[in-house]
């Protein structure tokens, strides 16, 4: 539902939205880091990798010794399945090498992912952990100068974001660093509980132009304090280096040595000397972390399909012949991802409208051997985009359930931490296992933490090293007022953290939004109304009502062209030609622009009866309504809220600006949703006649009858010369109370007499019916 | 043709509707100015009578036949100037005696012949092999096909002495009518005799009478009446709209099992089609409603005027207005009447200079609408 323009862009904006900087923030911090080239507080630079010696003329100190450990990483990645991979990688605030960059991109331009990296021995490389998943890596070459040897990842850093690299043979020329004894008086490691920011001294290495580029330079230390006392139990203090680089000891003259390499955004300080000595997972561990998270995943991430009630098929349907019909609201069966939680509940990943969720009928779980567990619906979230289901009984494969981390996401910055992507593609369930880095997080909705995973957000199950699941790829609920109506997406795609989840279903009735909730098939059609006929603003109505200001020069809000009797708009006191400007929900933050769909107002003109004759009866469905429907964009909005939910209208009246608060009233059955009578073999289709028919006729409260409907060519009642919208007033004499009336008085007739009205014209049609 | 050597001439109501002038050539050479003694959109005839002076040698004059002896296959002949080719004759036979043409049919039924009938022929005679007139030529066919329809003469000849009064002069009753048998639509009705009421107008002389739908009319003013298909009901609803308006015309009827008497007393018909006015500034024609002209507008509103024509380019057009959107409110000030609409038109185009927008309401499907007309432009300005 979300790729309408290409699941790339609109991840990309959704990322810009949360973030308010994407791949625009790699140019500007490209930017920002060549000037950091030409500024005069740089103590030393120097050119690495150069063919002659690798050092620039340094005022102060000469770091040639440091560029012989230096070697520029080459990446390069690929797309291993038709789907999309990850989308930036070099998520953190690397300045050592370009700041993020768009895989595709890479794939496209047909060049690698550069990195910087440090030789640690003669065959072994430590270089900031870009994240690239493992099956988007075609190759890794290092290079040095004019020298190039492939090779690959034998190891992650636990608590550092950092990986390992064991080179082919060792590259001509280079030697790997030298590290003094922690104790060589080296500035120690900042205590994260002190508050300010130490200074340290460091060797960076920057990429300018095509140059990586050394500088000695002071490095800081940020701290993270924690905000919730959640934090504070779990980990401590986190600690941001601001860049990357290598740690060195004040003084004068060249730098030889190193007391530690330092990466920006870990989890704490990189303890001093030799990063080969940090807790790391080597190529058998990472492979058997991998393996457990593949087993977690495969058992409690299961395939949902939610059975769905066929929709109706409304007049709107029939005239545009069945195109548009897709869509989420016109499915009948939606595949989702469900996850068995250690409650023993399902949470299913299924944004499902009211409109949707109303026909919900079963709820089935397909485990990954192919059983099928049955669950029921419990609730649909209010917030977010799932819905809550109890299986009929906890899969074995699943024992126990998934938990749900409740610690703040944060915590988890710059710790290797696995991620299991799955979705549903078609009928099966897809799983892909990478390691993921968090990196970036955010304040967003409602003031909560978010974390930002660049890479398949929207598939993205990532687990603490525990096992719980710490993001989950689900979506805050968009509110009605936000509702993208270019593709009717209920929701955006993201991922989430598990300890919102958490906290919604430890008090799931206050979680649960109740109208959004299976309907029988009776209520299911069922909308909310304020009971006008509204006529779409445009500038010049706008100005000349005087509500320019207040509508964008008439973009939005509608001017009533009636009032039904009786209506709550009635009572609140609306009139013809109040101008409605929006609904106020306490439910939406924003205010819900009322807008008017010109589809909804039925045929526009004088509906042409007297050619109905000569109209062919193929085209019976084609023809638009005379009357303006009572299920209209603003009955849909109502019908969103909820019967029975409070919610304020803004209108103007008389040029007066006004709140009116109301409660959503169930509007009485209309043309689309009325008690019906179908004869198949008659090809009939009768309805009630309800109030827009009866107002838009201008028949009496008294007036029997049922409405026309639907007529198939071909069969009897097209035949006997019964048209669309017609009245039926009577069968053989007796007056026709309703559509249930209407098949009663069929009922054991070979032969019956109708008396049918045309808009004001009755005559009599006999109908065979047997 | 001329009728009389006074020189009355029949013609087509449409021939010569909205004239301002009527001019008449007569194959001699002779032209005259003519005036319009009366014209009829029921049965789309005009009488109009030559300016002749003392002095004017009289004119020739056409026979009227007969046509309620005519037989399909008869040979006949049109006269008229089709596609403005005057003094032309196209050669046919009656192709049908008496049809039924739905929605022009309402007092008379139709000849239909297959001499070509052409856009120019309207008003020229029809005439037997003797040369007498039994039809006025009045529909063709312009998708082609030899098919034209003329008013029968005999039809003619009942109304002839009411035009020459300046007027037919219907009564209305409201009452509509349905034969007892539609093959189209297999209705059958019991009875073989009557004419089966199908409804009746609101507030109209019918529905005082007490007539309902479904009654079967078994008589009117003591004359049995039947219908058995729909080419009967042109002659029972002429006989009714020909009664004198005011007087009792007594009815019996069928309803259920039962015999029951009742009179009705019709009404005079009056305008069958609304004046009209143009405002050219607004791009627009506005009309009258007709209760016969615009029943669909009229049961929206049984007063006021109505959009009638919508000049493209135009303000109107430009503003979205429609054809038959009808007119309630310019600029806050109801118009009911088209003097009203005429002076609300004046008004806004005297105002020009000071307001360029005019705040029309009307009704547009049923639902009260709001349009800004945007008159600034002058589409007349070339």
């Amino acid at each position: 539902m979300r790729h309408i323009w290409g699941s790339h862009v609109v991840n990309h904006s959704l990322t810009a939205a949360r973030s308010g900087r994407t791949r625009l923030a790699i140019a500007f911090l490209a930017m920002a880091s060549g000037l950091l080239v030409a500024n005069p507080l740089q103590a030393a630079q120097a050119t690495p990798g150069s063919s002659g010696p690798s050092s620039a003329p340094s005022r102060s100190r000469d770091l040639s010794a440091l560029a012989e450990s230096f070697v520029q990483v080459e990446i390069r990645v690929r797309q291993d399945r038709g789907e999309s991979i990850g989308t930036v990688v070099g998520s953190a605030a690397s300045i050592t090498s370009r700041e993020g960059e768009y895989l595709p991109a890479l794939i496209d331009e047909e060049r690698p992912l550069v990195m910087a990296g440090w030789l640690l021995e003669n065959d072994t490389v430590i270089l900031r952990d870009p994240a690239v998943p493992a099956r988007a890596v075609e190759s890794i070459a290092v290079r040095r100068g004019s020298h190039t040897v492939p090779a690959r990842i034998v190891g992650l850093a636990i608590d550092q974001p950092a990986l390992f690299l064991r080179l082919e043979k060792p590259l001509e020329g280079a030697k790997p660093l030298r590290f003094a004894a922690a104790s060589a008086g080296a500035a120690a490691p900042g205590d994260p509980s002190t508050p300010g920011a130490p200074k340290q001294n460091a060797v960076v290495a920057h990429s300018s132009d095509a140059e990586f580029v050394l500088e000695l330079t002071t490095i800081s230390e940020r701290r993270l304090h924690p905000t919730t006392p959640a934090s504070a139990s779990g980990s401590a203090p986190r600690v941001i280096i601001d860049r990357d680089g290598l740690r060195v000891a004040p003084g004068e003259g060249p730098v030889t040595e190193v007391t530690g390499v330092l990466f920006a955004d870990g989890a704490a300080p990189a303890p001093l000397g030799d990063p080969l000595q940090w807790p790391r997972l080597d190529e058998a561990a990472l492979d058997a972390a991998r393996a457990a998270v593949k087993a977690r995943a495969d058992g409690c991430i299961v395939r949902a399909t939610l059975h769905l009630r066929s929709p109706r098929t409304t007049r709107r349907d029939q005239m545009y012949g069945g195109m548009g019909m897709g869509g989420p609201d016109a499915s009948t069966e939606i595949e989702a991802l469900g996850v068995i939680l250690s409650t023993g509940q399902a949470l299913i990943l299924a944004s499902t409208a009211p409109s949707v969720t109303a026909r919900l009928e079963r709820i089935d779980l397909t485990l990954a051997d192919g059983s099928v567990v049955p669950a029921t619906f419990a609730g649909s979230l209010r917030d977010f985009g799932a819905l809550v289901a109890t299986p009929s009984a906890m899969p074995e494969s699943c024992a126990g359930g998934l938990g749900l981390s409740t610690a703040e996401v944060q915590s988890h910055r710059g710790l290797l931490r696995f991620a299991a992507y799955a979705s549903v593609v078609g009928r099966s369930r897809v799983v892909d296992l990478d390691h993921v880095r968090l990196s970036r997080f955010i304040r967003s909705w409602r003031n909560e933490t978010f974390a930002i995973v660049f890479s398949e957000e929207d598939r993205a199950f990532v687990f603490d090293e525990e096992g719980k699941l710490i993001l989950l790829p689900l979506s805050i609920r968009t509110t009605p007022s936000k509702r993208d109506r270019w593709d009717g997406g209920y929701s955006e795609s993201g991922v989430m953290p598990a300890s919102l989840i958490a906290r919604a279903l430890s008090n799931l009735d206050s979680a649960i939004d109740s109208a959004n909730v299976p309907l029988s098939a009776d209520d299911e059609g069922r909308t909310g109304w304020l009971g006008v006929m509204l006529q779409p603003l445009d500038p010049e109505l706008a100005r000349a009502n005087g509500v320019a200001d207040r509508t964008r020069d008439g973009e939005f809000g509608g001017l009533v062209t009636f009032v039904y009797p009786d209506s709550p708009a009635a009572k609140a006191g609306i009139e013809v030609g109040s101008i409605l400007l929006a609904v106020r929900s306490p439910r939406d933050p924003n205010p819900i622009e009322v807008t008017v769909d010109e589809a909804d107002l039925g045929f526009e003109g004088v509906f042409p009866w007297e050619r109905l004759d000569e109209l062919p009866e193929e085209y019976y469905d084609r023809i638009p309504a005379p009357w303006p429907t009572l299920e209209d964009a603003l009955s849909r909005t109502l019908t969103e809220l909820g019967m029975g939910s409070e919610y304020e209208v803004e209108l103007v009246i008389n040029g007066e600006t006004r709140r009116t608060s109301l409660v959503v009233e169930q509007s009485p059955p209309h043309f689309d949703n009325a008690p019906r009578f179908e004869a198949p073999a008659l090809g009939l289709t009768v309805r009630d006649v309800t109030v827009e028919v009866r107002e838009f006729l201008q028949l009496e409260p008294d007036q029997p009858g049922v409405v026309i409907a639907r007529l198939e060519p071909g069969k009897r009642a097209s035949v006997a010369g019964l048209r669309p919208f017609e009245i039926i007033v009577e069968v053989d004499g007796t007056p026709v109370k309703d559509a249930a009336a209407f098949g009663a008085l069929l009922e054991g007739k070979n032969d019956v007499r109708l008396v049918v009205r045309r808009a004001a014209v009755e005559r009599v049609v006999r109908m065979t019916v047997e | 043709m001329i009728i009389s050597e006074a020189g009355e001439a029949l013609t087509n109501w449409h021939v010569v509707d909205r004239a301002s002038e009527v001019r008449c050539l007569l194959s001699d050479g002779r032209s005259f100015r003519a005036d319009i003694v009366a014209s009829d959109r029921d049965l789309d005839l005009a009488l109009i009578r030559l300016r002749l002076t003392p002095d004017d040698a009289p004119p020739p004059t056409a026979e009227l036949g007969t046509s309620g002896s005519l037989e399909e296959g008869d040979f006949v002949m049109a006269m008229g100037a089709p596609w403005g080719l005057n003094r032309s004759v196209s050669v046919g036979i009656i192709a049908c005696t008496r049809r039924y043409l739905p929605d022009q049919s309402e007092y008379s039924l139709w000849l239909q012949t297959d001499a070509s009938i052409s856009p120019g022929n309207s008003g020229g005679p029809l005439v037997d092999t003797d040369g007498r007139v039994i039809g006025i030529n009045t529909l063709g066919n312009s998708s082609g096909g030899d098919l034209g329809f003329a008013v029968p003469v005999d039809t003619i000849r009942e109304v002839l002495d009411r035009l020459r009064g300046g007027q037919v002069g219907w009564s209305w009753t409201g009452l509509r009518l349905q034969p007892l048998r539609d093959f189209d639509r297999d209705v059958n009705f019991d009875g073989d005799s009557g004419v089966i009421v199908a409804g009746v107008d609101p507030g109209s002389p019918a529905e005082a009478a007490g007539l309902k739908a479904r009654d079967r009319i078994v008589s009117i003013n003591g004359t049995a009446v039947t219908a058995r298909t729909s080419e009967d009901l042109p002659d029972i609803r002429r006989t009714l709209a020909l009664k004198p308006a005011g007087e009792s015309i007594p009815i019996a009827l069928v309803r259920g099992d039962a015999e029951t008497t009742t009179s009705l007393v019709p009404r005079e018909k009056g305008a069958v089609q609304g004046d009209e006015v143009d405002c050219p500034r607004w791009g627009l024609t506005l009309k009258q409603i007709n209760r016969f002209e615009n029943a669909e507008l009229y049961r929206l509103r049984n007063e006021g005027v109505f959009i009638f024509g919508i000049r493209y380019p135009g303000n109107a057009a430009s503003a979205g207005l429609q054809v038959n959107d009808i007119l309630l409110e310019v600029e806050g000030v109801a118009v009911k009447t088209l003097d009203e609409a005429k002076a609300a038109y004046t008004r806004s185009v005297e105002q020009l200079e000071q307001k360029k927008r005019v705040l029309v309401k009307i009704i547009r499907a049923g639902q009260q609408r709001q349009i800004v007309l945007d008159i600034a432009r002058d589409f007349e300005r070339q």
